[in-house]
């Protein structure tokens, strides 16, 4: 505990000079996220209204344009809900709305198939019909024969969908970068190149029922596992994004069984993909074998200062940026690179870790990029670190270098578990290449010379939202932080007294978080704490809640919403026993 | 004449012409009992196993400052709930952790003081359990005998004396029963009934359980040996920790568990015969049940196996039924609760569920109906109990609070946050205190200089005399499993119960052997005399009863294995089904296969846990797929040295998620997959004296191509300064990727003058 606390005091002492960095921003707030959100939005062949990609698009920013999203509904009696679908059991993957179309990521619970009964264990991508909730079909994902180090049981798919156009990629939980054919079997035809859609008789085994109706049609399929060695731990995550024809991809390689080795350090965390055909247009394996855990973040975008740059947040702990054209040989043209974590935090399992890897998505806004450090939610909560950092250095970016007293001159590699060890010579320094324009981690608000629970930003694998220069983030603890993005520093906290898995959406005037008692705070956009209602979801909400052509979506673990202003359809079931939900006396 | 042949005479020159009897079947000898203390609290959910204690004047708040606490003790922090026997506490924590030492231990503590009197220490090897999880379950005291029963992190099963902490008895349940360590570090806690020590895991054995499975076994809780030993479905979804607790159903005596298959069982505890089974999720079940008179209580947090679109449920069921009362015995069931770990407490017809989500339902106990709830805060491990009209909880995140139970549910009488210190065990009660333990310290909580007072535990439910029902129902065979060596003897006992599992008597019996060795009609059991691995079924017929034994027959040192008999040696544990017998290229081998699901990365072992000092050598190939090699290598004293394709290196180490902070070498070394090698592995004992104790292991590895001249020099070396100085040979394996070949498996001896 004395060496967490003391690390963290050294950390913010040392950071606090930070502010020095900051750039000249003007304090008009004259960018508007919602904006640079529908310019992508509108440069790619889907409706102008829709939500094509995790985050909206490749800013990653969860801020989309919309009116009279509603801040109140009953899933009990389908009051303000315009349909609701049948999911998974356990759902985490995010909703995707393009071309009248809804794509979301879930396990086999629903059982839409007949060949594959609901008790069969799946990793499913759901297309369902925009305007109605209507089923359309299913893109089934065998469980790997390897079990839980590569495919952990009923997680189903996590990944959102890419789309555009007639097509739709994802990472499925096998491990496979899937191109589909947004019309599945329902345009007659079964595109290809790939055609072995379906499925031979096993040995002794009957035909198994085909509805073709209900099934995807896959273009192509990329196996990241057999053609680039890559071993995931426990799930295949990334929701992919793509500029031009070009895709970004993190393989999401990482430790096996004894969570201390990386069986494939040669197998690379970062590609480039031609969208089209799969080809592999080059790969970076810069976290090696330094990967703490898995490597579950999603890709970013965005051009500064005229350098396009593509971002990866990797299972090192470290924040990548690439030249999205890569070196053109096929190799990764790095541009710069930070490290989230302060050198003397230490990895282990458990909520005693000091050093975390990164989850979360980065977000781009207005010149800058954030993330929040974060780690498998098996491991229980700890402590973290928000960033925001500038895009325009090159090199290593990272706030501190570490030396060691045999060659005090020249900064070390970094080590996996722990980048500087006292205890072997190693010693800190502030980085003057350092890109940190501010770092959020505790903050001694009430002064009474103690960090307190509700002053400190703990681990996270929830994406930021950012509007008018107000932040906001949920922890895995429960806090939502609402933080200046200009100068990191907190306006407030607000415990949720519950788990939050996802991030939180901006709206209108309005911040929406869903926890996993079920519940979706609705807090004013504001540097005041106000919120607005707690409309609840029924169960855990493991997911972000999106918007797309005026209507929210949400997941609970089992169902999607599809809710919208003096809307009413019939619930599928009655509301689960409660107890999921907040305190009562 | 080979190496291999002169060994093999040298050895049998050793074997005495005849082995001395081992009579482990006479009952051991038993200490003097002592009275039951009231006061302690023997298994983690307390003397009564629902969290309930009978006790007084206990606090109502607390300040880790000062107010109320007794003491706190750092070296005591743990994630596992600790028990009090004879006025001593005892609990599970890391040995040195994050040093090269780093191990498990029992430890003792002084109630009052918390000043630590003892500590059992031991390794923890071949599993891939992290060390943050050490302590994931509890041990478990006998108020009979004082001793102390543990199950390691490891799979080490050890009885210790509760004075002392000198082991007593030991089995290493991977070697000797395949039972399976996981990353997970889920691991079953033990319970003593009567004579028995009841201990279960997902276990892959030899024969016909060489099948994974949720299995029970029974031992003798004076000497170890194994008594019955039972299986739930095979191949769980998951390894799972529900603890058992005991009860009694309409006079019958029963013992309640949740299994990794999903069901919640009740088996008989004297035989374990399954009294009846209740299906209720297609995953595994962790919670504890709560049984109240013939009522069974108990939760989970997975999808449900009635519709498996719903996570999680709360349920009730009757236990006073038999057979499969999936159908039968649901008296009330909520779907959709998450509680997969919170222990439920019952108090005043009111049960006490905390979800995963550290959301407390109040329910009440007799419809599951909701009478109100409290928050608690974001994650749930530990368990509540009841004292002194009080509720006592520590959330995962170190939210602390007492509650009193009211009319809408329950009153916040007292909470406060321990920054920093994870609360994953659960607080007890003993002796006028609350005992809290976490990841930062052990805490004592009570009224300084008060002294503890309580209100008589209800009688434990009666059985039906025995004398009711006389008429023999099930035959029991003892010791069930055994190991022995060539030309040994093993005197046999036949026990009969009647039909509620109660003891009748020991009868004589028609004894036949199925397999090498013979038995005469008292039940001695002589094994076979020649130099083989085999084993045997023995049958023993009573009064239109059946009950069998199985055992293996292991010779002593060297062994051989080219499986020119195209087969898995028998007497292996946990390579059946895992290992093919294959023929390529004319050459009958072993090969590991990709296609067992969760089996394709593991071990197996071949004998005796007690050998050391020999040499373990194998002709190892690898195939490839898809650019990925496989893992291969060989386990010798507790040790593996593995050939990992995806790195071009050789590695030694023991306690794999330890790597890098508690033993392992590892050396650049290139090979190539579909190309035989030759692995010789050794492991040397040092000491400073003949007769002192081990002081250090040298392990010495080499990999060389088949076919070409041994090289003079070792490949790899390594030195452990905290060794684990005895173990049986074995494979390890990671097919994953691609099959592996064994073939030509020899154990010899080290030399006398090993280098």
């Amino acid at each position: 505990m004395m060496r967490s606390t003391i690390t963290l005091l050294a950390c913010t002492t040392l950071l606090g000079g930070l502010s020095l960095y900051l750039p000249a921003h003007a304090a008009d707030t004259s960018y508007d996220p919602t904006a640079e959100t529908l310019k992508v939005i509108h440069s790619m062949q889907v409706g102008q209204q829709d939500w094509p990609q995790w985050g909206g698009s490749y800013f990653r920013n969860n801020v989309p344009d919309a009116k009279d999203i509603p801040t109140e509904w009953d899933v009990t009696t389908g009051e303000n809900v315009l349909w609701s679908a049948r999911l998974g059991s356990q759902t985490y993957g995010n909703p995707v709305v393009a071309n009248g179309k809804v794509f979301v990521g879930t396990n086999n619970g629903g059982g839409y198939l007949k060949r594959y009964p609901s008790k069969v264990d799946l990793g499913c991508l759901l297309c369902f019909d925009e305007a109605t909730g209507k089923f359309l079909w299913q893109h089934s994902n065998e469980k790997l024969t390897t079990g839980r180090v590569h495919d952990w049981p009923l997680q189903g798919v996590c990944a959102a969908v890419y789309a555009e156009g007639d097509r739709v990629w994802y990472v499925s939980n096998r491990g496979e970068v899937l191109c589909l054919d947004v019309e599945g079997f329902h345009d007659g035809e079964n595109d290809g190149p790939y055609k072995d859609e379906k499925p031979k008789a096993k040995p002794g085994m009957p035909e198994p029922v085909w509805e073709e109706a209900k099934e995807a049609d896959i273009i192509w399929k990329f196996d990241l596992m057999s053609q680039l060695q890559v071993s995931q731990h426990n799930m295949c995550n990334c929701s992919i994004t793509c500029v031009g024809d070009v895709m970004f991809v993190n393989t999401s390689n990482g430790v096996d069984e004894g969570h201390v080795t990386l069986p494939q350090p040669k197998a690379p965390s970062f590609i480039a993909m031609n969208r089209d055909t799969g080809k592999i247009l080059w790969s970076d394996g810069s976290p090696g074998a330094n990967v703490l855990h898995g490597q579950w973040s999603s890709p970013t975008y965005g051009v500064f200062k005229g350098q396009a740059q593509v971002i990866f947040g990797a299972g090192d702990g470290w924040l990548y940026s690439f030249d999205p054209a890569g070196d053109g040989q096929g190799n990764s043209k790095l541009l710069w690179k930070f490290d989230c974590n302060p050198k003397e935090s230490k990895y282990l399992l458990g909520g005693r870790a000091t050093r975390n890897h990164l989850i979360a998505t980065p977000v781009v806004y207005d010149g800058a990029i954030y993330i929040a450090v974060g780690e498998d939610p098996e491991h229980g909560e700890g402590v973290g670190h928000l960033w925001c950092i500038d895009p325009n250095k090159r090199g290593d970016v990272s706030p501190e270098l570490v030396f060691n007293a045999m060659s005090p001159d020249k900064p070390i590699a970094h080590k996996r578990l722990q980048a500087a060890e006292k205890e072997k010579g190693d010693f800190v320094k502030e980085n003057p290449n350092s890109a940190a324009l501010w770092h959020y981690s505790t903050v001694d608000a009430n002064n009474n010379k103690k960090f307190e629970f509700e002053e400190t930003m703990h681990r996270t694998c929830g994406t930021v939202a950012i509007k008018n220069d107000l932040l906001y983030i949920a922890d895995f603890s429960g806090l939502v932080h609402c933080v200046d993005a200009k100068t990191g520093k907190p306006h407030w906290t607000h415990d949720m007294l519950a788990a939050s898995w996802g991030s939180p959406l901006i709206v209108e005037d309005r911040v929406y978080i869903g926890d996993e008692d079920g519940e979706m705070t609705i807090f004013k956009l504001s540097d005041e704490l106000e919120i607005i209602a707690e409309p609840t979801l029924g169960n855990s909400v493991y997911s972000t809640p999106i918007v797309a052509n005026g209507v929210l979506y949400v997941s609970n673990k089992d169902e999607l919403f599809a809710f919208k202003t003096g809307a009413k359809s019939s619930p599928l079931k009655k509301a689960a026993p409660s107890g999921d939900e907040g305190a009562a006396e | 004449m080979t190496r291999w042949q002169m060994w093999a005479c040298v050895m049998a020159l050793c074997i005495p012409t005849f082995l001395t009897a081992q009579d482990a079947a006479k009952p051991a000898e038993k200490p003097a009992a002592q009275p039951v203390d009231p006061l302690d609290w023997p298994y983690w959910r307390g003397p009564e196993m629902n969290g309930i204690s009978r006790e007084k004047g206990l606090i109502s708040s607390w300040d880790p400052e000062g107010e109320n606490l007794l003491w706190r003790n750092p070296d005591l922090a743990t994630r596992s709930t600790p028990i009090v026997l004879r006025g001593k506490l005892y609990t599970i924590c890391r040995d040195q952790p994050e040093t090269t030492s780093e191990g498990e231990k029992v430890v003792c503590a002084d109630l009052e003081t918390g000043k630590i009197l003892w500590e059992a220490v031991n390794n923890v090897f071949l599993s891939d359990a992290p060390a943050e999880r050490v302590g994931w379950n509890s041990v478990c005291g006998d108020p009979e005998t004082g001793n102390i029963y543990f199950l390691g992190l490891g799979g080490m099963f050890r009885c210790l004396d509760g004075q002392t902490g000198k082991e007593l008895w030991s089995h290493s349940m991977s070697e000797e029963y395949g039972l399976l360590s996981t990353y997970g570090g889920r691991t079953n806690f033990p319970i003593v009934h009567e004579d028995l020590v009841i201990i279960s895991a997902v276990m892959t054995g030899w024969g016909d359980v060489s099948v994974p499975a949720h299995r029970f076994i029974a031992f003798n809780k004076l000497n170890g040996q194994a008594v019955w030993f039972t299986s739930t479905r095979l191949r769980p979804e998951d390894t799972t920790y529900s603890s058992p607790v005991l009860a009694t159903f309409n006079g019958q005596k029963a013992l309640v568990v949740g299994s990794g298959d999903g069901a919640v069982y009740a088996f008989q505890p004297r035989t374990g015969k399954v009294i009846w089974s209740f299906d209720a999720s297609i995953r595994g079940i962790n919670q504890t049940p709560l049984v109240v008179g013939n009522t069974v209580y108990c939760s989970h947090g997975e999808e449900n196996s009635e519709d498996n679109s719903i996570v999680g449920a709360v349920f009730a069921i009757k236990g006073d039924l038999a057979g499969d009362i999936t159908k039968t015995g649901e008296l009330w069931n909520t779907q959709g609760m998450a509680v997969a770990r919170s222990a439920p407490l019952l108090v005043d017809d009111r049960l006490y569920m905390i979800n995963d989500g550290a959301g407390l339902a109040i329910l009440d106990a007799n419809t599951g109906k909701e009478v109100g709830k409290q928050k608690l805060g974001t994650i749930m491990f530990g368990s509540a109990v009841y004292g002194d009209g009080k509720i006592y909880v520590g959330e995962s995140t170190g939210r602390w609070y007492i509650l009193e139970p009211s009319a809408k549910g329950v009153k916040v009488l007292h909470k406060l946050r321990l920054t920093d210190e994870e609360i994953i065990g659960s607080p007890i009660i003993s002796h006028g205190k609350v005992i809290l333990p976490t990841l930062g310290a052990m805490y004592c909580l009570g009224v300084k200089d008060q002294a503890p007072s309580a209100d008589p535990q209800p009688p434990v439910p009666a059985e039906t005399p025995r004398e009711a029902d006389t008429k023999p129902a099930v035959a029991q065979l003892v010791p069930v499993e055994s190991l022995l060596k060539p030309n040994q003897k093993q005197a046999f006992r036949v026990r009969l119960y009647n039909a509620k599992g109660q003891y009748l008597k020991d009868a004589p019996a028609k004894f036949t052997v199925e397999g090498t060795g013979t038995i005469d009609s008292a039940g001695n059991f002589l094994t076979a005399t020649t130099h083989t691995h085999s084993v045997s079924t023995i049958k023993a017929e009573v009064d239109g009863l059946t009950a069998t034994a199985r055992v293996r027959t292991i010779p002593h040192l060297p062994w051989k294995f080219d499986f020119a008999d195209q087969k898995v040696p028998p007497v292996w544990i946990g390579a059946n089904g895992r290992h093919q017998p294959r023929e390529v290229d004319g050459e009958a081998l072993l090969a590991k296969v990709t296609t067992i699901p969760k089996g394709t990365r593991s071990q197996s072992w071949m004998g005796p846990t007690d050998l050391h000092d020999y040499t373990i050598q194998a002709d190892l190939r690898a195939d490839e797929k898809n650019g990925k090699t496989p893992e291969m290598g060989l386990i010798n004293q507790r040790y593996t040295m593995v050939m990992i394709g995806s790195q071009q290196v050789l590695q030694l180490r023991s306690w794999t998620p330890r790597l890098e902070l508690r033993f392992a070498k590892t050396v650049p070394f290139e090979w190539k997959p579909k190309t035989w090698y030759v692995m010789k592995f050794q492991a040397e004992n040092l000491r400073s004296a003949p007769d002192a104790p081990v002081t250090k292991v040298i392990l010495r590895g080499k990999v060389w191509p088949r076919g070409e001249k041994e090289p003079a020099e070792w490949s790899i070396e390594g030195e452990d300064a905290v060794p684990n100085t005895t173990g049986s040979p074995g494979l390890f394996g990671n097919s994953s990727d691609a099959e592996v070949f064994y073939d030509n498996v020899l154990v010899i001896p080290n030399a006398p003058s090993a280098p």
